[in-house]
């Protein structure tokens, strides 16, 4: 039996505990490939227009794993930690998929992630169930915790280095949405141009565990968007251990959160003294602004420090 | 003498600009790029031919979005972004600016300098409007010259309110206000008030615009956005004499001091581009599943650069080339 994954949204935070959960079970795992501008292309014709990008890019995945796979893994994500939401477009994440691709209706199968741990492994345990695997083949416990994905995807563009222990080299945080991080199609890919412009960088996914909730604790209110309060934990962490250069923040045009979130993080970058590039994503595939604006924030940065 | 060239291939214009050792400008050149950059670049190249005859060329630098196709193509020595090269250009004409504020043809920039650096810097973002394309839409529409509109803009006595945040809402809010039979005039005052104010809202958030300001660009020469960001701001603009090539003499006066550190040879391909015929081809490798869209640039069939490939199996071929025609064509 084959289970597609689409590539997208959170799988890069959660792919591999539920790639694990099924090759576990005895089943064969799909997983989309990387996103082309294809895959932009059929999400785009299938979703309604007011999706956001990301949305568009896994109705994409959907559509092109559907004839690979006998079942597709749709996350259910409204709470992958308790106190804190998802995009509601997440929490809506079934639905959207029935009511956009009718036609991939009946090989859905919907696994709820979070709020704790046991309780995707509850749903993870009744989608198999759901999909006919037997009930002794099924795991018991759920490889969790590790961001496989992510760090996957930083390593293949070389990131990080050896060199990132040297001195000199400047050191650029990357904040943003682990789906806009990772996504070379979504974001023109900004990690090769980076590259070379010979920095190192940093992103949320590479911060120690034992950082989280230190960042977004000192806000003084409670932020409910759980990637937001990521983005803040990760801030923290480049400020504060890292002694970062400067931050380029990553985000969908449409995003209602990231609009208020971006604002939040900028004022606190400003509050350090660093500068911060902003960068939104629609379709488009014209990648001069973008490498303008990378290359006058390098050389910015450059002449700060040069001064300091 | 020693002389330095800047060209800045804008999306609207191309400008070049010529410079002795000193950073002092001999000439210049404002002209429409009219979608064909290279042409455009030839063309400007072969006025400026009377000001370089006889004298040595010693470094060329480019900028603007065609940066990389034209800095291959002529051989360029330096080839900068625009924000780097308008901040230069500014820091040598006053070295106490504090802001710049550029509006080309698809970019706006809000470029803060303090201590004689680039401390921050804001671009506008996905979308154009209020920059100086959408003005010369407005322009062609009302069927009146560039300049034109900007003079009777100037003239505005009660500027009506106008949309600034979307181009397209902009133009029907014009379209509304002139069937209602406001003046002309008006509309096209309380359209630079609604750029202005875009402009201010969208870059200028949170960052404070201190004076001297420097107000530059192709734009620069609308006198109603010039008084009415006056009026925003409250005190008054420094448009520079070479207001329009900015970009280009900045990096000029990059590669100058590039060259003159460095004592190479340039790297300037010469003055026979200027006749011989250029092409430029692109198709999508599909040899990987990055899809590079490469871009091939041949001098009289000769394949002289390529761009755009990540993994370089196209751009190395031009090393190989040793200007032979290809008789294949790859591509």
């Amino acid at each position: 039996m084959k289970i597609g994954i689409p590539r997208a949204l959170l799988y890069y935070w959660y792919g591999f505990t539920w790639r694990t959960f099924w090759e576990e079970a005895g089943a064969e795992v799909v997983v989309s490939g990387p996103t082309e501008r294809s895959t932009v292309a059929i999400g785009s014709k299938a979703g309604v227009d007011e999706l956001c990008l990301p949305i568009k890019i896994f109705l994409g995945h959907v559509r092109q794993i559907a004839d690979q796979a006998d079942w597709i893994m749709i996350p259910h994500l409204i709470k992958v930690e308790t106190g804190a939401y998802l995009c509601p477009k997440f929490m809506g994440l079934p639905d959207l998929v029935y009511h956009a691709l009718p036609d991939v209706r009946d090989k859905v199968c919907v696994v709820t992630v979070g709020p704790r741990n046991i309780d995707m492994l509850q749903s993870l345990k009744g989608a198999a169930l759901m999909v006919g695997i037997p009930e002794r083949q099924i795991p018991k416990t759920l490889d969790v915790n590790n961001r496989l994905p992510a760090l996957y995807e930083l390593a293949k563009s070389g990131y990080p280095r050896q060199s990132d222990l040297q001195r000199g080299r400047l050191r650029i945080g990357i904040l943003g949405h682990p789906y806009c991080i990772y996504d070379r199609c979504f974001n023109l890919n900004v990690f090769d141009k980076l590259n070379g412009l010979d920095v190192d960088i940093f992103t949320p996914e590479m911060m120690p565990g034992n950082m989280l909730g230190i960042g977004s604790g000192r806000l003084h209110k409670e932020l409910f968007w759980s990637l937001g309060r990521f983005q803040f934990d990760a801030l923290e962490w480049m400020i504060g251990k890292l002694k970062v250069d400067g931050f380029i923040h990553l985000s969908p045009f449409a995003c209602g959160p990231e609009a208020i979130i971006g604002d939040m993080l900028e004022r606190r970058i400003k509050q350090a003294g660093l500068p911060i590039l902003k960068l939104l994503f629609e379709e488009h595939s014209g990648e001069a602004g973008m490498v303008t604006r990378l290359e006058a924030f390098i050389d910015l940065i450059h002449y700060r420090s040069r001064v300091c | 003498m020693k002389l330095f060239l800047g060209i800045d291939v804008g999306s609207v214009s191309t400008n070049i600009v010529v410079i002795d050792s000193n950073g002092q400008l001999l000439d210049k050149l404002y002209i429409r790029s009219r979608g064909n950059p290279v042409g455009s670049v030839q063309q400007g190249l072969a006025t400026v031919l009377k000001t370089l005859k006889g004298h040595e060329i010693a470094g060329v630098g480019t900028t603007g979005s065609g940066r990389q196709l034209i800095g291959t193509l002529v051989g360029a020595d330096l080839i900068k972004n625009e924000i780097t090269a308008h901040a230069v250009a500014c820091l040598n004409l006053v070295p106490d600016v504090q802001t710049i504020i550029e509006i080309g043809g698809q970019d706006s920039k809000l470029i803060l300098i303090r201590d004689g650096i680039v401390s921050d810097f804001a671009m506008n973002t996905v979308c154009a409007a209020g920059t100086g394309s959408f003005l010369d839409q407005q322009a062609a529409r009302l069927n009146m010259d560039i300049g034109q509109l900007g003079d009777m803009a100037a003239q505005g006595e009660h500027p009506v309110r106008i949309a600034g945040r979307c181009a397209v809402f902009a133009e029907s809010d014009m379209i509304h206000k002139q069937q209602m039979g406001h003046k002309i005039e008006d509309i096209l005052a309380g359209l630079c008030r609604a750029l202005v104010r875009n402009f201010l809202s969208n870059l200028g958030k949170g960052r404070e615009i201190k004076a001297p300001v420097i107000f530059q660009g192709g734009v620069a020469a609308n006198h109603g956005i010039r008084l009415a960001f006056e009026e925003a701001l409250g005190f008054p603009l420094i448009i520079p004499e070479h207001y329009d090539v900015m970009g280009a003499l900045g990096v000029a006066l990059l590669a100058r001091d590039k060259m003159l550190i460095s004592e190479q040879p340039s790297a300037f391909k010469g003055m026979e581009i200027v006749d011989s015929a250029i092409e430029t081809s692109s198709f999508d490798c599909d040899s990987c599943a990055n899809q590079c869209e490469v871009i091939e640039l041949r001098q009289e069939g000769v394949l002289i650069a390529c761009l755009g490939d990540r993994c370089g199996k196209w751009s190395n071929r031009v090393h190989f080339s040793h200007g032979v025609r290809e008789t294949v064509q790859v591509g």
